[in-house]
C-alpha cells in the first residue's frame, strides 16, 4: 500500500507540479525520435502488451492480498498463473527494445539539474530498476514450484516474491508514465 | 463369601468399638478420617523406578475378600477389589477415556468410532455412542439400557458399564454382577490372558465372573443368562435343580497359587501393542485371510514403537488421543515431528510442497490410510465385527459395512481422511424429526407379519431387500397405536410411503453416513500422497476430490448412486480444482519460460552494467568515449 501510494504520489507530483504547467509554458524535453517502420510498431505492441501482463498479474496479485488476506487460490491464482509468462517475456521483450535507449549519459546528469527535465534519466531509473527487480520476482516463484525448498524456505521464497513484485509493479508504472511523458514531449517538439 | 476367607474389621467398626470405650478420643479420630485429603495410594505413588514392580498380591473377590485356593465355592476374582483396595484408585482410573462415555459431563471430544449395532433380520447398522457425537444415537434412543449395551458390546470393552436407571434391569444386574473396570485387558501381559473368552463371558451375562475367566486364572462353567431373577451368587445352590449345572461356579487351578496364597500376576506400565489391537485392529478386508502377509503396518510400528509410546496416560487413563487440541501437543504428528524431534522422530522438509496445504490438509491427508483410489475401500474393524472372538464371521460382506479413506473436511476446517458408515435402520417421522426405533421391536412386528428378511451367507444385506421393505413399511404404517408414518432410513435417503402407497425416497439429515477421523495406517514419506509429484492430487481423476464413495444399503437404488470425494469437501469446489488440474500440464512450460526471461534479463543487465562500468572507468580515467 504504501509503495503503491508512494508511486502515485510522483506521478501526481510530476504531473500537477511539472508536466502541466511546462506545457502550458509550450516547453518541452525532446530526444531524437527513435525506430522506424516496423521496429517501431514491434515496440508498440511489446509495450502494451508488457503494460497489459503487468496490469493482469498486479490486478490479481493485489487483490488476492485485499480480498484474502495474503492467499491466492481459486481462479484468481489460475489467472495470475496464466498472465505471468505473458507478463515476462513481454518484459524481456520491453527489455530489448529499450535498453539501448535506456542508457544512462552524461547528458542525464544535466538534466538532472533542471526541475522539469527530469523525465528522461527517471524514466532510464525506473526502467532499469524494472529489469532489475523483474529477476527476482520470476525466480523466487519459479525457484518455489520446483522440490528444492522446504517449507520454511518456501516461505522465505514467497516473500521475496511478495516484496519485489509491488516494487516491480511500482517501477512499471513509473517507467511507463515517464515513457509516455517523453513520447509526448517529442512528439510536441 | 469364601469359606475360610479371613474376616477383616473394617475401620468404620475399629471406630465403634473405641466409641464406646473413648467417645471424645472415637470423634476426633472420625472428624479426622473424614477430613484429612485421600491417602495416595501404594501403587499410585512411584518413586521412580522404571522397572516393573512384582505384583504378587491376594485375589480378592466384589466382597472384598481373599481367594484361598482351598475354598470351598470360590467368588469370581474382581479387578475393582484385587487391584483397587490398598494399590490403586481405581475410581480416578474409571474417569478415563475408555471407561467414561456413560458418566455425566465428560467432553466428547472429536468424533470418533461409534459402536455399530447391527441385525440383519431387519436391514439394521445403526452408530451408537453415550458421547453425543453428532451423527449417532445414543443407546437410550432406541430404549437400550446400558446393560443390553453391555450384552451388545461389553465383550470389546475393558469394562466400566454400570447400571443406568432402567428398573426393569435392576434384578438382572444383582444376578449378571457390575461389568467392572477391567485392568487385566491392558495390563495383564501373560499370554494366558484371553479376551475371546471375555467376551464370550460378557455374552453368556457372567459380567462377574468375566475378568476371572479371561485371566487364565480360573475355569468358569455355567451361564448367569440362564438364572431366574432372584439368584444370589453368594447362595447360588437356591435355584431348581434343572438349572443346576447351568450356575455359574469358578474354579481356580492350585498350581496359580504361591504358598502364600497369593498369585503372581505378569503386570506391565507398557501395555503391549497386540493388547490394544485386541480392540482397535482395522483389517481391509481384501488383506485378511490368507491375504493377510500383504497388509503393511503402520510405519511406527514397524519402526519398533508401540501405541502407548504415543498414546499415553497418566494415572488418570485420559489416553492422548493424538490430534491437534486433545491433550499433549507434543503427542500429535506436529508435535514429534515439527515442534521437537521427539526420540529423533525425522523432521520433514516437505519439499517444493506450498505452505497453504498445511492449512488445508491434515498430516493424515497425506500419510495415512491406503493410497486413495477410483473408489473407497471396505474394513473390518476389533470394535464392530468383533475379530478375534470365538465364531466371528471371517466373510467379507460381512455388516457392518464400513468404507475407508472418505476425504472430508474435519473439525478445525481441515480435510483428512475418514471411515464412513452409512446408517440403516427403521424409525417413525414426528413433526419432521426421525426417531429410531429399536431394533428388537421392528423384529417382532416382522415377525408377527411373518415378514423377517431372508439373511444373507455372507452376513451382508438380506438379498431382494426392496420388496421386503415396501411390506415392512406397510406392515409398520398398520400398527395404529404408533404415532407418525414408519420410515427406513438407508443408503443416505428416507424411505416411506407416500399417499398412494408408494415407496419415496428422499434426503433427509439422519440418513447422511457418519463419519470418524483415521489417522492410521501411517504410510512413510516415500508413499505419502505427493510423492509421485503434485499431479497425485491436482490431475482431473484425483481419488483425493474425484473418487467415487460407496453407497452402502440393502436397496439397489441407493447403491446405484453416485457420491463423489469432494461432496464431503465443503470448502473446495469441483469447478476450481478441475481448472487447476487442467493447467497442470502448462507448469513445466511456465517454469521453462520463467526461467528463460529470467536468464534473457540477468544477460540484458549484465550486459549493460559492464559497459556502465566500463564507461564509468573511462570517464575516471579522464577519457570519454
Amino acid at each position: 500500500m504504501v509503495v503503491f501510494l508512494s508511486t502515485l504520489g510522483i506521478i501526481a507530483a510530476d504531473l500537477f507540479l511539472i508536466r502541466i504547467p511546462r506545457h502550458w509554458k509550450g516547453q518541452a524535453d525532446a530526444e531524437p525520435p527513435t525506430g522506424s517502420g516496423l521496429f517501431r510498431w514491434l515496440r508498440v505492441l511489446v509495450n502494451t502488451v508488457g503494460f497489459l501482463g503487468l496490469a493482469a498479474v498486479a490486478a490479481t496479485g493485489f487483490s488476492a492480498l485485499l480480498e484474502k488476506g495474503n492467499q491466492m487460490t481459486g481462479d484468481l491464482l489460475i489467472w495470475h498463473v496464466s498472465s505471468a509468462p505473458a507478463f515476462a517475456l513481454a518484459a524481456v521483450g520491453i527489455t530489448l527494445f529499450w535498453a539501448h535507449r535506456n542508457r544512462f549519459a552524461a547528458a542525464d546528469c544535466r538534466r538532472l539539474a533542471s526541475a522539469g527535465d527530469w523525465a528522461v534519466p527517471l524514466r532510464k531509473l525506473f526502467f532499469w530498476l524494472g529489469v532489475a527487480l523483474t529477476v527476482p520476482t520470476i525466480v523466487s516463484i519459479v525457484a518455489a514450484m520446483f522440490p528444492l525448498f522446504g517449507t520454511d524456505d518456501q516461505q522465505e521464497m514467497f516473500f521475496i516474491h511478495r516484496c519485489s513484485a509491488p516494487l516491480l509493479a511500482a517501477s512499471g508504472l513509473l517507467f511507463a508514465y515517464f515513457a509516455l511523458v517523453t513520447w509526448r514531449e517529442r512528439s510536441l517538439d | 463369601m469364601g469359606m475360610n476367607s479371613r474376616a477383616s474389621l473394617p475401620i468404620a467398626a475399629i471406630i465403634a468399638i473405641l466409641a464406646a470405650v473413648t467417645p471424645a478420643q472415637a470423634q476426633t479420630a472420625a472428624s479426622k478420617a473424614q477430613t484429612a485429603p485421600p491417602k495416595e495410594k501404594l501403587g499410585d505413588n512411584s518413586a521412580g523406578s522404571r522397572g516393573q514392580p512384582a505384583h504378587i498380591i491376594a485375589l480378592r473377590d466384589p466382597e472384598g475378600d481373599t481367594i484361598q485356593p482351598g475354598d470351598v465355592r470360590p467368588l469370581p476374582l474382581s479387578p475393582l477389589q484385587t487391584c483397587g483396595g490398598d494399590c490403586h484408585d481405581v475410581g480416578k482410573i474409571s474417569r478415563g477415556w475408555h471407561f467414561n462415555a456413560m458418566l455425566p459431563g465428560v467432553p466428547a471430544g472429536r468424533n470418533g468410532q461409534p459402536w455399530l449395532l447391527v441385525d440383519r433380520e431387519t436391514g439394521t447398522q445403526i452408530p451408537l455412542s453415550y458421547r453425543n457425537w453428532p451423527g449417532t444415537f445414543r443407546p437410550q434412543q432406541l430404549g437400550m439400557s446400558s446393560r443390553e449395551f453391555a450384552l451388545h458390546f461389553g465383550g470389546r470393552l475393558p469394562g466400566g458399564v454400570s447400571p443406568d436407571d432402567s428398573h426393569a434391569d435392576r434384578a438382572r444386574w444383582e444376578v449378571s454382577g457390575n461389568l467392572e473396570v477391567n485392568c487385566l485387558v491392558c495390563h495383564d501381559a501373560t499370554p494366558a490372558y484371553d479376551q475371546a473368552e471375555y467376551a464370550h463371558q460378557v455374552a453368556t451375562e457372567n459380567f462377574r465372573y468375566a475378568p476371572a475367566a479371561a485371566s487364565g486364572l480360573a475355569l468358569v462353567t455355567g451361564s448367569a443368562k440362564e438364572m431366574p431373577d432372584l439368584f444370589d451368587y453368594l447362595m447360588p445352590n437356591r435355584v431348581e435343580d434343572s438349572l443346576q449345572p447351568q450356575i455359574p461356579r469358578v474354579e481356580y487351578s492350585p498350581a496359580n497359587f504361591l504358598p502364600s496364597g497369593k498369585v503372581a500376576f505378569d503386570i506391565v506400565r507398557q501395555v503391549s501393542s497386540s493388547r490394544c489391537y485386541y480392540c482397535h485392529t482395522n483389517a481391509d478386508v481384501e488383506l485378511t485371510g490368507n491375504a493377510r502377509w500383504k497388509a503393511n503396518e503402520d510405519v511406527h510400528m514397524a519402526r519398533g514403537i508401540a501405541c502407548v509410546e504415543c498414546h499415553r496416560n497418566g494415572l488418570d487413563h485420559m489416553i492422548t488421543r493424538g490430534y491437534e487440541g486433545a491433550g499433549d501437543a507434543s503427542l500429535t504428528c506436529k508435535g514429534c515431528h515439527m515442534d521437537s524431534n521427539t526420540m529423533g522422530a525425522p523432521h520433514p522438509d516437505h519439499e517444493g510442497i506450498p505452505p497453504i496445504h498445511f492449512q488445508k490438509l491434515t498430516c493424515t491427508a497425506c500419510h495415512s490410510g491406503p493410497w486413495p483410489a477410483a473408489s473407497t475401500r471396505q474394513l473390518k474393524n476389533g470394535m464392530t465385527h468383533g475379530l478375534g472372538e470365538f465364531n466371528v464371521n471371517k466373510s467379507a460382506g460381512a455388516l457392518p459395512h464400513i468404507y475407508y479413506p472418505v476425504f472430508a473436511q474435519q473439525e478445525g476446517g481441515k480435510i483428512g481422511p475418514n471411515r464412513l458408515v452409512w446408517p440403516a435402520f427403521w424409525g417413525r417421522l414426528r413433526k419432521g424429526s426421525v426417531e429410531p426405533l429399536n431394533p428388537d421391536l421392528v423384529k417382532k412386528a416382522l415377525v408377527k407379519g411373518k415378514l423377517t428378511a431372508q439373511l444373507a451367507a455372507d452376513g451382508s444385506w438380506p438379498p431382494g431387500a426392496e420388496q421386503w421393505m415396501e411390506q415392512a413399511l406397510r406392515l409398520l404404517d398398520q400398527d395404529a397405536a404408533a404415532e407418525g408414518p414408519a420410515v427406513y432410513i438407508a443408503g443416505g435417503k428416507l424411505h416411506r410411503l407416500d399417499g398412494a402407497g408408494k415407496v419415496l425416497a428422499e434426503d433427509n439429515a439422519l440418513a447422511q453416513p457418519y463419519l470418524w477421523p483415521l489417522a492410521h495406517d501411517v504410510r512413510p514419506a516415500s508413499q505419502a500422497l505427493g510423492a509421485k509429484g503434485c499431479q497425485d492430487c491436482h490431475s482431473e481423476d484425483a481419488a483425493i476430490f474425484f473418487g467415487n464413495v460407496a453407497v452402502d444399503s440393502p436397496l439397489a437404488a441407493d447403491r446405484a448412486a453416485r457420491w463423489k470425494m469432494i461432496r464431503f469437501e465443503k470448502d473446495v469446489q469441483a469447478d476450481d480444482q478441475l481448472r487447476l488440474a487442467r493447467t497442470w500440464r502448462y507448469r513445466p512450460w511456465l517454469k521453462g519460460m520463467g526461467l528463460v526471461a529470467a536468464g534473457l534479463l540477468l544477460l540484458f543487465l549484465l550486459v549493460y552494467g559492464l559497459r556502465a562500468l566500463e564507461r564509468l572507468s573511462a570517464a575516471t580515467a579522464g577519457r570519454s568515449r
